[in-house]
């Protein structure tokens, strides 16, 4: 009985005492943790000058609604090259992003829906293990009429559960442009 | 530092006191034993036993049995009583520090009809309140994954369940704030607002659990509104002997390992004074459900405990000091990230991932630290007792997220961010997303004491200051200071077949809270001022010899908590947004309840109907008009409203003892919410329950004392009160389940080692509670196997 006291009273000590206390008043946890705010969809064709869509959510998730959210104008059987870029702009100055995302593209996949048969998307690059990527992009217009875009982008925590088509348990992006083909 | 250093030194003085040579009075003796009726030799469950004259005492539990510990007089004389039998005074032969006894009562003439009222003073509610109490034998067989797990017993309480390692019990529906939960006489002051923050509570530390199952508002303020559940240590003499006990657990299901071990001693220095060490180690792996493991839901918790009671004069201090220490995983398939997320999981049934059994705790985690350091006097003032219970808590959380750091380095030269990336990633995941801590200072002085032999009055006053500080990037409670005043009256009145009670109560509350505005990173100031007055009545009528009848009316209200007032944050889980309301006012609530009670012998019964409405029941609902649009999605937006609700329920109990040894039990749990105002039934309330089960007991079987065996059976029913659409998924179907208990004591080189083997969910159903949390992505554990030894030292 004793002996297992001491001991018990030493192992108290140890772990107790061993437990951490500091407390420094560092509020400035929050912007280590970059969050994407804004995406940018450039679209190029021939015979066309490029032209860039935003949508913008300035505050961040929460708080306001989104700021902007433009109308992505196409002309109709045309075929455009696109690109994405992504940013925080909730630091001054503003970060992009999007050369994270291709870094650790492995583990990220856009998805692109249109609605109402405006147009069709084909992926344009592919990560390291050849799987579709999205960062850049192929967008054929059809007949002029209005639709959606909504593009949506995967993290997948394991690599080894991206195969190109299926979904993740983790949205980094969910947003919706409209769209007119004129 | 200060608290764990003191610890730490108490452990060390202790056992140096260990060291000393014992020079205290006489040693203790544990008086244990069983009480049955002279005719049919029945258990008599409920029987009071206590040490004659005027001393502590015990209450026999179903069986009969009863046991009192560190005995000082000698001769041991027990005054013993139950209603309807003749009290007897019997006298204890023997020697030694341990001697069993059977008590036999007669019944009493039909025609004497004097009732010994014996109110037991250490209730945890008033004297007219239905109040179950979970004794030390009972605590030791349950003791479970948590804390919360001891009083699945008990009729009234079901668990609100986040994963295998986070329980928070629940009374008739309500949880969190709209109950008080008492540690060691003080008010445990944690983050009660969440769903998955459990009481931090270590599991061996309760020497009895008492619970309340109806408002005690005019006892413990504000927010007892919904109940009160007290945990109480073993209790600690000025000269007890020398004693300790080693528990282990072993949990088969999560392959957890548990070991506790105290020790006390009193007398020391040959003064009235008297220590007790205690800590205890919990290390879990993964939970298995009957088809895959629960990965991620593994903990480890470290706890300890000084407990001193010193005499002076005739003036009794009691202080304790304790650390409740744990890290816990959440369960990896419930990392989701927006509503679409959560419902393809949905659709999949199961986690999409799997991996191998492991002890690591990954993230999404939390690691919680709680100290509580309490003082408590006690002295005669004028005709009655006055206490003082002095408490100081800190509670410390940290939630660490699972979501991905996506981390830019900053500098120019490509080479600097890179290092600077790499930094910052290694800072941000080691940094939690929620960083809270909570210090609360309370002061509760109670005088109880006699105005007339039949007229008892307790009276008191409550402070309290508490401050919060929130860090990280998630904004669900603020930073803010609150300061609570309180002053009660209960007075309790005994006629020959009636007890009335009566008492009033009135609370101020101040809350002072700095809100950081997302979008401008600028903080306002809210200032919020709440007070209102409580009441009850109450009667306990012993109808006839056996009948007795408790009713209670009483009014209570709570003010609105920090985070219903300013919660605007997502929550990682069930991705939902829940925006608080600034402008929330209090939560004003009537409630009445009856109970019939039916105690004879070998019958033990119960029948509780109670019903509570609610004037500004303060609840999150879906705004579906208005969800948050973000750059990941929209999501669902929960805003907390103010509405008419009503609380009804239904627990009935009753164990028969249909021979010496043999006693089926059961009882049925009925909860109905509803919101009045907008006629749907409240959310999440706990669906029909019935168990039943029989315990096996004998005195003595071959070489185990107190052997049992206990088959119970639980059947929980499909929640369908529920409003269509509200909810991800539609409430999993009811289940069944079977558990299985074995025990006894065996005597071992000379050391008498309880052992219980516990089965539960025997036949591995696979099932989901309404109640679990992570019913949308996974099945609840399956069968578990859970050995337990105890071994005095």
């Amino acid at each position: 009985m004793k002996r297992i006291l001491a001991t018990f009273a030493i192992a108290s000590a140890l772990t107790l005492a061993g437990c951490s206390d500091d407390h420094d008043h560092d509020h400035d946890h929050d912007h280590d943790h970059d969050v994407i705010n804004r995406l940018v969809l450039t679209v190029a064709a021939e015979g066309e000058t490029e032209r860039s869509f935003v949508w913008e959510d300035a505050d961040g998730d929460g708080g306001n609604n989104p700021n902007r959210i433009d109308t992505v104008k196409l002309s109709a059987n045309k075929i455009y090259t696109g690109t994405v870029t992504v940013f925080n702009t909730l630091e001054t100055p503003s970060k992009d992003l999007t050369g994270t995302i291709r870094t650790d593209g492995k583990e990220h996949q856009f998805f692109y829906t249109v609605t109402n048969g405006i147009a069709s998307i084909e992926y344009a690059d592919q990560d390291e293990r050849g799987r579709p990527l999205g960062l850049a992009i192929r967008l054929t217009t059809t007949t002029a009429a209005n639709g959606t875009l909504q593009v949506e982008l995967q993290h997948f925590d394991n690599e080894n559960d991206k195969t190109g088509t299926n979904r993740s348990d983790e949205t980094d992006i969910n947003l919706t442009f409209p769209v007119v083909v004129q | 530092m200060p608290i764990h250093v003191g610890v730490a030194l108490l452990v060390c003085l202790v056992s140096v006191f260990h060291g000393a040579k014992a020079n205290g009075p006489l040693p203790d003796v544990h008086v244990h034993g069983v009480v049955r009726d002279s005719a049919d030799r029945r258990p008599l469950a409920g029987a009071t036993i206590r040490i004659h004259p005027g001393g502590k005492g015990a209450i026999a539990d179903r069986d009969g049995v009863f046991h009192l510990h560190d005995v000082e007089e000698e001769p041991i004389r027990l005054a013993v009583s139950y209603v309807g039998y003749e009290t007897r005074i019997v006298t204890i032969a023997g020697r030694g520090p341990d001697r069993r006894v059977e008590i036999v009562l007669a019944r009493a003439d039909r025609e004497a009809k004097t009732v010994v009222v014996q109110a037991d003073r250490e209730s945890a509610g008033s004297p007219t309140q239905q109040v179950a109490t979970v004794t030390q034998a009972e605590v030791d067989e349950h003791r479970g994954q948590t804390f919360a797990d001891a009083l699945r017993g008990v009729a009234g309480v079901t668990v609100l369940q986040t994963g295998p390692s986070i329980a928070k019990p629940m009374i008739h529906g309500m949880t969190g704030v709209r109950l008080v939960t008492l540690n060691a006489g003080v008010v445990q002051e944690g983050q009660q607002w969440g769903a998955e923050h459990a009481p931090e509570i270590d599991p061996f530390t309760p020497g009895r659990i008492q619970v309340v199952t109806g408002p005690a508002s005019v006892l413990y303020g504000p927010n007892a509104i919904g109940g009160v559940i007290s945990v109480e240590p073993r209790p600690l003499q000025p000269f007890a002997a020398g004693s300790g006990e080693l528990s282990l657990n072993g949990f088969l299901n999560n392959r957890q390992g548990a070991v506790a071990l105290w020790g006390e001693k009193g007398g020391l220095f040959g003064l009235p004074l008297a220590m007790r060490v205690q800590g205890s180690l919990r290390q879990a792996g993964d939970a298995a459900t009957p088809d895959y493991i629960l990965n991620n839901t593994g903990f480890q918790e470290r706890n300890g405990a000084v407990d001193a009671v010193a005499l002076i004069g005739d003036v009794r201090l009691a202080a304790r000091a304790s650390v409740f220490s744990t890290t816990l995983g959440i369960f990896s398939g419930a990392h989701i990230g927006t509503a679409d997320d959560l419902r393809r999981a949905i659709e999949r049934g199961r986690p999409r991932r799997t991996e191998d059994f492991s002890y690591d705790i990954a993230r999404p985690r939390q690691e919680i630290q709680h100290t509580l350091t309490s003082l408590q006097i006690d002295g005669v003032v004028g005709d009655g007792i006055l206490r003082a219970t002095i408490g100081w808590q800190r509670n410390e959380r940290a939630e660490f997220d699972a979501h991905n750091a996506r981390i830019v380095g900053r500098g120019t030269d490509p080479v600097e961010r890179a290092r600077d990336s790499i930094a910052r990633l290694e800072r941000s995941l080691s940094t939690p997303a929620m960083e809270l801590l909570l210090n609360t200072t309370s002061l509760d002085v109670r005088w109880e004491g006699d105005a007339a032999s039949s007229l008892r009055f307790t009276m008191g006053l409550s402070g309290m200051h508490q401050a919060n500080d929130r860090r990280g990037a998630v904004f669900i409670v603020p930073d803010y200071s609150a300061y609570g005043a309180g002053g009660y009256v209960m007075a309790t009145h005994d006629l020959p077949s009636v007890t009335l009670s009566a008492g009033v109560r009135y609370d101020h509350r101040w809350l002072d809270a700095s809100i950081t505005r997302r979008n401008t990173r600028t903080v306002s100031e809210q200032e919020r001022l709440f007070g209102n007055v409580s009441a009850s009545i109450g009667a306990l009528w012993r109808m006839a010899e056996s009948w007795t009848l408790r009713t209670n009316v009483g009014t209570g209200w709570r003010p609105p908590q920090v985070n219903e007032l300013y919660a605007a944050d997502v929550h990682h889980g069930t991705a939902l947004f829940e925006i608080g309301d600034s402008t929330l006012g209090r939560e004003q609530s009537v409630g009445a309840d009856a109970t019939l009670g039916f105690q004879t012998t070998g019958v033990d019964a119960s029948v509780t109907a109670s019903l509570q409405t609610f004037d500004g029941f303060i609840q999150s609902l879906p705004d579906v008009a208005n969800p948050t649009v973000t750059i990941r999605g929209t999501f669902p937006t929960f805003r907390y409203r103010q509405t008419n609700a009503r609380i009804a329920a239904l627990d009935a109990r009753i164990t028969v003892a249909a021979s010496p040894w043999l006693s089926p039990y059961a009882s049925l749990n009925i909860v109905r919410g509803t919101d009045v105002s907008l006629r749907q039934p409240l959310f999440l309330m706990p669906a029909d329950r019935a168990r039943v089960g029989a315990h096996i007991h004998f005195h003595d079987a071959w070489q185990i004392h107190d052997a049992f065996l206990d088959v119970s059976f639980l059947t929980v029913a499909r929640q369908q009160r529920v409003v269509a659409g509200q909810d991800y998924a539609e409430p999993p179907p009811g289940y069944t389940t079977m558990d299985v208990r074995v025990g006894g004591t065996i005597h071992v080189a000379s050391l008498d080692v309880r052992l219980t083997l516990d089965v539960q969910n025997m036949f591995d159903a696979r099932f989901r509670d309404y109640l679990s949390r992570f019913r949308y992505f996974a099945d609840d554990p399956g069968r578990n196997v859970i050995l337990r030894a105890t071994v005095p030292i």
